[in-house]
């Protein structure tokens, strides 16, 4: 009998216990909850603002008169909408159902700051920027009214978006129905945005881009293999075809087996031009000085892939690898759009990994245009603090997918090591870029 | 000689602020100082010497004899050369260095460790058992995802956005990092990109959304595969 009473208080007392930790978790989990909730919250509303902001603003860049004003609010659009495109991708909405909306948004910004720029060059806009800002503005409207839509569902049910997040998590394996609902309607909204084309990175029109350096007829699989015998280091036992990679540049993927492990091999299927190569293997200790590896990056270059005229750029070592990025010189003009990089192993001296994309995608006989202004003049026009080091004549690619002449200087402020790109023809400053020194990085210009 | 004192402490009271408006400045050029010089570089040096207890003369900014002789007494006890001169050596030696024209900008601290770092995280976390090839790719498509106007604009953006891979959802990223993963992800951050241009990526042996296969399929690499 007193036993059982013990028992019976025991477990009475294992029953408090339990209760408590329980409460005490189950208010742990609810602070979560809601902090949790609290930043999701913050951060739709964000969004509600700056895509309300981005639809007051375009409509005052449709009247402003004067170009100060428009170029003010330019960039106040430029601001907002990139603001509203990282708060959208904040929110536990999977990136498949914001994917347009964000896209949307990010070109709005993007076509924003190309305006911005252009009026800084002291051109007016056109009416066909007019026209587009206009047509913008009717999508930023209709954004807007889409999601004060979505925010009266999400009020109406509460709070949650904390189960929208865990069921995020949960939908990676199962289904993608409920938890984004409000915003697929979002998405299907935007599908319907027309394509916008104009001078910048997120143009439309980059993203139809066809390779321009293929050369030579259509190659079969046994062609392909035959060349990956000839480019893989050391001497494959045994090269097969694997598969196809049916991206901008179609092409072979090629295995080859060697003696120092598997090397993947991508092989283009116009002209089996060597697109990339991976070796697999973890170099071991350097024994090679980057400039001996230098050398064997060129000789691969030249009598491998035949590539004539080829100047080292930069190179870096990381590890046991040496990273060299190799630009063609035509007439004293680098061509920046056309690079090729190698990467050499410092434990043997063998490439282990090249990727030509830029320079199947880009290379082809051009025509350059004579330099307006002498390089004498160029310098004249650099920021008198810079000290100038070195000069030459340059191609390089715009954010618009184009490209243009440029004067290229290599300048020091201080410790600091400045690229500075002139336009050869106006004398503008097209791009300046800043040397970020890394452990073994080395710019050969 | 009290009240001489005191008064030259009050009027330094005064020109304290003017004195720290113009110590950048003044740093530019310590002018050498000797007898006869005025001035409030002179001061600055009567100021230090009473500070030091080498001089209990008024602080006027006149070089005059009790001045002299603190300097050369200063010079003597420090193991300068006794001239009662105050040039570059002694100002240093009284605590004002001669101006060394240092360039007004340093050396940035701008790097791309964060970055090589994180990717290897997601690499780690989404294909460690992968061939290499496979891990590169996972690297090129956060960096394909990175120039989408679709997709965030920074690695962390694209890497942490929510629902975007499974292995930051359930805290698989934060496994230790394998020097392959770190490889692989400076190789993507170079430029290699075995995908083709890929923005998604999933494993067909395990149950995904139906939606993947509306998408562009480029192709396959290891477990996983690549699609627009």
């Amino acid at each position: 009998m007193r036993g059982y009473r013990l028992a019976l208080l025991l477990l009475g007392l294992v029953m408090v216990a339990v209760a408590a930790w329980g409460t005490k978790e189950h208010q742990g989990r609810r602070y979560l909850e809601l902090e949790l909730n609290n930043r999701y919250q913050q951060t739709f509303y964000d969004l509600l603002t700056h895509v309300q902001n981005v639809e007051v603003l375009l409509g005052k860049c449709l009247v402003a008169g004067g170009r100060q004003q428009a170029v003010g609010l330019l960039s106040s659009v430029w601001q907002q909408a990139m603001m509203a495109q990282a708060d959208l991708s904040s929110l536990p909405v999977s990136p498949q159902y914001t994917e347009r909306t964000a896209k949307f948004l990010s070109q709005v910004a993007d076509y924003a700051n190309t305006l911005c720029r252009q009026a800084g060059t002291g051109s007016p806009l056109t009416e066909e920027n007019w026209e587009t800002l206009r047509r913008l503005y009717q999508q930023a409207s209709s954004l807007n009214r889409e999601l004060h839509r979505v925010e009266a569902e999400i009020l109406a049910r509460g709070p949650n978006f904390w189960e929208l997040g865990r069921r995020l998590k949960a939908r990676q394996a199962r289904t993608a129905e409920a938890p984004a609902s409000p915003f697929r309607a979002l998405n299907r909204e935007t599908q319907n945005y027309p394509t916008l084309v104009y001078d910048g990175p997120f143009s439309d029109h980059l993203e139809k881009q066809k390779p321009e350096g293929l050369t030579g007829p259509p190659v079969d699989r046994g062609r392909a293999e035959a060349r990956a015998r000839e480019l893989v280091e050391p001497k494959p036992t045994r090269v097969r075809v694997t598969g196809e990679v049916k991206g901008r540049i179609p092409a072979y993927r090629v295995e080859a087996d060697t003696a120092a492990g598997k090397v993947v091999a991508l092989l283009t299927r116009q002209g089996g031009h060597l697109l990339l190569l991976l070796a697999e293997r973890h170099p071991g200790k350097p024994r090679l000085k980057v400039e001996e590896a230098r050398g064997r990056a060129e000789g691969y270059l030249r009598d491998k892939l035949g590539l004539k005229n080829m100047r080292l750029s930069y190179s870096v070592q990381k590890g046991a690898l040496a990273i060299f990025n190799f630009i063609p010189e035509e007439g004293g003009v680098a061509l920046y759009p056309d690079m090729v990089k190698v990467t050499v192993a410092l434990d043997d001296g063998r490439v282990v990994g090249v990727d030509s994309y830029s320079y199947l995608m880009f290379h082809r006989p051009r025509s350059l245009p004579q330099p307006r202004l002498t390089a004498a003049e160029a310098r004249g026009l650099l920021n008198p603090r810079l000290k100038v080091e070195n000069q030459r004549l340059a191609l390089i690619p715009t954010d618009g997918g184009k490209e243009k002449l440029c004067y290229e200087f290599k300048a020091r402020l201080g410790e600091d090591i400045y690229l500075i790109y002139l336009d050869a023809e106006r004398g503008e400053e097209e791009k300046i870029l800043k040397l970020v020194p890394t452990t073994g990085g080395e710019l050969a210009l | 000689m009290r009240r001489s004192v005191k008064v030259a402490f009050m009027v330094l009271l005064l020109l304290l602020p003017l004195a720290f408006w113009g110590a950048e400045r003044a740093r530019a050029q310590n002018p050498t100082l000797y007898w006869g010089s005025t001035g409030w570089h002179v001061m600055r040096v009567q100021q230090r010497l009473a500070q030091w207890g080498y001089y209990d003369g008024p602080i006027d900014g006149v070089f005059g004899y009790q001045t002299w002789k603190a300097v050369r007494y200063f010079q003597w006890k420090n193991g300068l050369a006794v001239d009662g001169v105050v040039g570059p050596a002694t100002w240093a030696a009284l605590g004002f260095p001669s101006y060394t024209p240092t360039p007004a900008v340093s050396r940035g601290y701008a790097t791309d460790r964060d970055a090589v770092l994180l990717l290897a995280r997601l690499i780690m976390g989404e294909a460690a058992d992968e061939p290499f090839e496979g891990k590169v790719a996972v690297g090129a498509v956060v960096l394909n995802r990175m120039r989408h106007p679709g997709f965030p604009k920074t690695i962390p953006g694209v890497i942490f956005q929510p629902g975007a891979f499974e292995s930051v959802s359930n805290g698989q990223i934060w496994r230790p990092l394998s020097p392959e993963a770190v490889r692989a992800a400076e190789l993507a951050l170079a430029g290699w990109d075995p995908t083709g241009g890929a923005l998604y990526f999933w494993n067909p042996a395990k149950a995904v959304s139906p939606w993947v296969w509306t998408r562009t399929i480029i192709t396959r690499i290891g477990n996983h595969v690549f699609a627009r």
